[in-house]
């Protein structure tokens, strides 16, 4: 652990250096321009001249030696004694409230780590993925960009005060949206192969637009939250907002909780703002997508703990509407994954079903901060440091499941040349074994299955919101709120399983569901499977033992946890762990005893079990295999008469749209041809409501307003001089109000 | 925990694992009575004689298959099997720990496993039954999940061991108490119909494969993949029997560790309890599957909407009786 200025100073030269490095290069000319066609990079599938990707490799040197860095430090730091530090005073004396302060107190260190340690191993996977030759015209400024993403991720989570956070989320935002901009460039390259029906290109050029919109109206609520927090105590650090957290008004709080809820609402893709989030996210390139769903989209979540439980006083009400949020959100993605069609998509969606998974945790612990009843106080304290333990172990979780995933997904895309639709894969499990194996462990751990991660973190807020409910016993709207949240989180989890079913068994199992595909035909020719380079296997590898580890050895995880929890709330939260029994008691005299299962031993012996039968299941003479799939005496030889996704999911869709009306249909969106906006350039598979309700009303608005505009614009002289008229008194009037003369 | 009572651990479990085909076969000998063709079906034996056949058999995996689908059957029964060391058989002590939760998401982690072997051979059939066994999966998952919430807000836990003590300490006067066990049994029962796939959900005696949901995934396996599957099958029904024994047919309070803690007597006595109590849930279930039809696949929805309703109505009628009086109290 070093000083936090020194550490500042030292990570921001080495990524500094990451992102200058391959941009000074490109501007005196080392390089070339890595975009132009044909210059510097071969277009032959050789590999590329050397200094090309040799700058690449430097950059992402950088990158990952900045990243380990600042896993050292934020791990030396865990349960250390905080202090705040001004890195660097602005130069600017007439404003001095605007400098850069910096802390590192558990939470931090705690996303520090998800963050730097997961930049780590997108940095390595990148050293072999980025070689692809889809991404290999643009290597550079993937790599260039990957630096300055993950730099500003940190300093958003290091940030004390509003000045510094604000701007390094903007940068953050900037860098990502020039992430997103990649396909767009690769569709203007003339190499490229042609777009089938331009949909993807316009995709592609939307994403950048709306990402770039939808994170600057989520700044502009944030901004102004943190404003109006700013101007009560006259202070934009961290520290006195904290301080005086206590004696801003009650109202005033509930003001700042909705704008912050809006703001971080938007910037995580809860429920009626998750649009944006499967448009913009499987634009960017696969290894920096990793990134940026695994963990950009929880510095969202991140600046929810901070506002909620350090900023202002919690309130009960506000648990119950972020949990019936966080529910809906949980369900309807989940809902929109199960409809789409392929990897990249579906895996947003379910990005933001997990985001509502560890926001549910957060609004079960404010309805409990927020109860001031001294006599519940014990144990709603309790219940609220569970529910946030919950919340954060699924958080950690989902960046290690979801990464896996991400990754596994970029190896795919790199493998089969970019196809990811689950209509064109198939039985990828024999192809290419180890990406395909750590991408079913990942299916498993997300789908929420023991011994796996997934598993021990779904429990976890099982049993929040279950002792949460067996605390709220007198009290009816709350317990129906709960329980109704409850009900859709269940569904959510019940629809994740299925959804994984479809991806895992259409994407791995069967037979490829396109035999011409140039990577089938190398498999049949060669006979033999083969994967992707060393690096990425290893960062595939090291992802999905985390996820066993995480599912089995829960006990100590959460025992770290609880110093988090502490940080945030300043409950006291003892648990003792244990390596063969996940228990936790929530206090000595409570009523409510939690349970106990010990996942090492199940595990342990589960493990010990297959594969003791797996050796006489398997004896030679034991098996007989014959070559198809046969149906009495004639083979299943036409791999099209496997089960598709759409056919898969179409049992349960056609099901509960009967019963609720189906927000999610497989047809394409039809816009109305009376309004003004493009909106054919959302031609996604899933139709979702409120991406169409978002068009409709702005198309409304626009052709309202316009309409408005040609009424005043009417050309008559008489009415024109009556504007001036107006605007003369009214600016006469508001003269007068502001001199106070009126 | 000395080592008589790991013993005996190991032992309850070992005996729901050996006894289902049994309890299985039973069940089929009461339906093939009831049905008029008594000489079909063996008594107790025809399982353990069914399942010797097929053990003695290779398996056969057909040519695209991976070894996704070669795990399926190991991953099932020890999915199922570990369920039989969670649960008190006819102690109170087991040998792991467990909860309901981690019981539901146990049935969903094999459904997960059998209807991805259903997708990897390639043949429609195969998906079809993966499709519907995790349309199954879902309603099933919603439903016990509430169940154990209605359960939960009676008994203040989740735990499978302490749930099932507190309602067998109880003895029948149970439902006098609580009234809603009524209707949580009601759910439980639905919910047992939809987990072990009997009619009217699912008919497990079918051969005709569009009818068939879990079955149909099955019809893949040979040899002893089919034999560890077939008897995974019946450790999950005789499971689900056991656990609807503990939890709403409570007749003398379970020993603590037979053997160890309390004498032989006391454990035969239990066996015995159980033996009666499996015995009488079979012969229900005989006579409630004799008088229906199964169901069309989309009209599932229906019970397992019944069974929500329960475990809700369960959940208000709870609210009103412990809560009410102290709020009546306070006001």
């Amino acid at each position: 652990m070093v000083d936090l200025r020194l550490f500042v100073g030292v990570i921001t030269v080495v990524y500094g250096l990451g992102f200058a490095v391959p941009l000074i290069c490109w501007v005196v000319g080392y390089i070339g321009r890595p975009a132009a066609a044909g210059q510097v990079v071969p277009d032959s599938q050789d590999l590329p001249d050397k200094p090309f990707m040799g700058i690449v490799k430097l950059s992402l040197v950088f990158a990952l030696l900045a990243s380990l860095l600042s896993v050292v430090q934020a791990a030396t730091s865990f349960n250390a004694p905080q202090t705040s530090v001004l890195v660097r005073s602005v130069w600017w004396d007439r404003l001095p409230e605007l400098r850069w302060e910096a802390r590192l107190d558990n939470l931090s260190a705690f996303f520090v780590l998800l963050a730097a340690g997961f930049s780590a191993v997108v940095a390595v996977y990148s050293f072999a993925a980025l070689q692809a030759s889809h991404y290999r015209k643009q290597a550079a400024r993937i790599a260039a960009v990957f630096n300055l993403f993950a730099w500003s991720t940190l300093m958003v989570i290091i940030a004390n005060d509003a000045f510094l956070l604000i701007a390094a989320m903007e940068i953050m935002t900037l860098a990502f949206g020039f992430l997103a901009l990649y396909k767009h460039t690769a569709f203007q390259d003339k190499d490229a192969p042609p777009d089938e029906n331009g949909e993807k290109e316009k995709n592609a050029t939307l994403a950048p637009q709306v990402y770039l919109i939808v994170s600057h109206t989520s700044t502009a609520f944030l901004v102004l939250a943190l404003l109006l927090l700013a101007i009560q105590v006259h202070s934009l650090s961290f520290d006195a907002l904290r301080g005086a957290a206590h004696a801003v008004d009650a109202n005033l709080a509930s003001v700042v909780f909705v704008l912050a809820l809006i703001g971080l609402g938007i910037r995580a893709g809860l429920t009626p703002a998750h649009f944006w989030v499967s448009l913009v996210h499987p634009a960017s390139p696969t290894t920096t997508h990793a990134l940026s769903l695994g963990i950009a989209i929880k510095v969202a979540v991140y600046l929810m703990f901070r506002f909620f439980f350090e900023f202002l006083q919690p309130q009960a009400w506000w648990g119950y509407a972020v949990l019936l949020v966080a529910a809906v959100t949980a369900i309807m993605n989940v809902w929109y994954a199960i409809a789409s069609h392929d990897l990249k998509t579906a895996l947003a969606y379910h990005s933001i079903e997990n985001i509502g998974i560890i926001v549910v945790g957060i609004g079960i612990a404010l309805i409990f901060c927020g109860d001031r009843d001294p006599q519940h106080a014990p144990i709603a304290q309790a219940i609220a440091a569970l529910a946030l333990a919950a919340s954060l172990y699924h958080l950690l979780n989902h960046a290690v499941f979801k990464g896996l995933l991400y990754l596994g997904t970029g190896a795919i895309d790199n493998l089969t040349g970019q196809v990811v639709e689950f209509g064109k894969l198939g039985g990828l499990l024999k192809i290419f074994p180890l990406t395909s194996l750590t991408f079913l462990v990942g299916a498993v751990s997300i789908a929420g299955f023991p011994p796996f991660n997934g598993f021990v973190s779904e429990w976890l807020t099982l049993q929040a919101a279950l002792n949460g409910l067996a605390q709220l016993k007198g009290d009816l709207a709350g317990l129906m709120v709960i329980a109704a949240s409850l009900i859709l989180l269940v569904g959510s989890f019940a629809m994740t399983a299925f959804c994984f079913v479809k991806i895992a068994g259409v994407v791995l199992l069967g037979k490829p569901r396109q035999p011409d595909a140039p990577w089938v035909q190398q498999w049949l020719a060669r006979k033999k499977p083969w994967d992707v380079p060393r690096p990425m296997t290893a960062c595939l590898v090291l992802m999905a033992a985390l996820c066993l580890a995480l599912g089995v050895l829960p006990g100590w995880v959460i025992y770290q946890l609880s110093g988090v929890v502490k940080t945030i709330t300043g409950i006291d939260w003892p648990v003792p762990w244990s390596l063969t029994e996940l228990h936790i008691a929530l206090a000595p005299q409570a009523e409510v005893s939690l349970d106990t299962f010990s996942p090492l031993m199940v595990s342990a012996v589960t493990a010990a079990v297959v594969i003791a039968a797996l050796r006489p299941m398997n004896r030679r003479g034991a098996v007989r295999v014959p070559p198809e799939t046969w149906n009495g005496g004639t083979p299943y030889a036409q791999t099209t008469m496997q089960y598709t996704g759409a056919g898969l999911s179409f049992l349960l869709r056609d099901s509960i749209s009967a019963v609720a009306s189906s927000p999610a249909t497989e047809n394409d969106y039809l816009p109305s041809r009376l309004t003004l906006s493009d909106s054919e350039a959302y031609p996604q598979a899933v139709v979702e409501v409120f991406r169409e309700r978002y068009n409709r009303l702005a198309d409304w608005v626009v052709t309202r307003s316009e309409r408005f505009g040609l009424y005043l614009h009417n050309r008559d002289l008489g009415r024109y001089l009556l504007y001036i008229l107006i605007a003369n008194v009214v600016v006469m009037v508001l003269f007068l109000l502001v001199r106070g003369l009126l | 925990m000395n080592i008589i009572a790991v013993v005996m651990n190991v032992f309850q479990g070992a005996v729901l694992l050996l006894a289902a085909p049994g309890v299985v076969g039973v069940l089929r000998f009461i339906k093939a009575r009831m049905q008029g063709r008594p000489r079909l079906v063996g008594f107790v034996v025809q399982p353990y004689r069914d399942l010797l056949k097929l053990v003695r058999r290779p398996a056969v995996r057909a040519g695209p298959t991976s070894w996704a689908f070669a795990i399926t059957p190991i991953v099932l029964v020890t999915a199922y099997g570990s369920l039989a060391y969670m649960t008190p058989v006819f102690q109170r002590e087991t040998l792991l720990a467990g909860d309901l939760i981690v019981v539901v998401y146990i049935f969903g982690l094999a459904r997960f496993s059998l209807s991805l072997a259903g997708l990897d051979a390639g043949a429609p059939f195969g998906g079809l039954g993966s499709s519907r066994e995790m349309f199954q999966h879902f309603l099933t998952e919603i439903g016990l999940i509430l169940f154990v919430i209605a359960l939960a807000l009676q008994r203040d836990t989740v735990s499978l061991r302490d749930v099932v003590e507190r309602s067998q300490t109880e003895g029948l006067a149970l439902f006098l108490e609580h009234p809603n066990f009524i209707l949580l049994a009601a759910s439980l029962g639905l919910l047992i119909l939809f987990e072990g796939g009997r009619i009217p959900i699912d008919n497990p005696a079918t051969h005709l494969e569009l009818t068939m949901a879990n079955k149909a995934i099955t019809l893949e396996f040979a040899g002893r993949d089919l034999a560890l599957i077939e008897w995974a099958e019946m450790i999950k029904m005789t499971f689900l029997f056991v656990l609807f024994g503990d939890l709403f047919l409570p007749v003398l309070p379970l020993p603590g560790s037979i053997l160890a803690d309390e004498g032989w007597r006391a454990g035969g006595l239990s066996v015995l309890l159980l033996v009666g109590k499996v015995l009488a849930l079979v012969i229900v279930l005989a006579v409630w599957e004799l008088g229906q039809p199964k169901l069309r696949l989309r009209a599932v929805l229906i019970p397992a909407l019944v069974a929500i309703a329960l475990s809700v109505v369960a959940i208000i009628y709870g609210f009103l009786t412990t809560a009410l009086p102290t709020v009546g109290a306070q006001l």
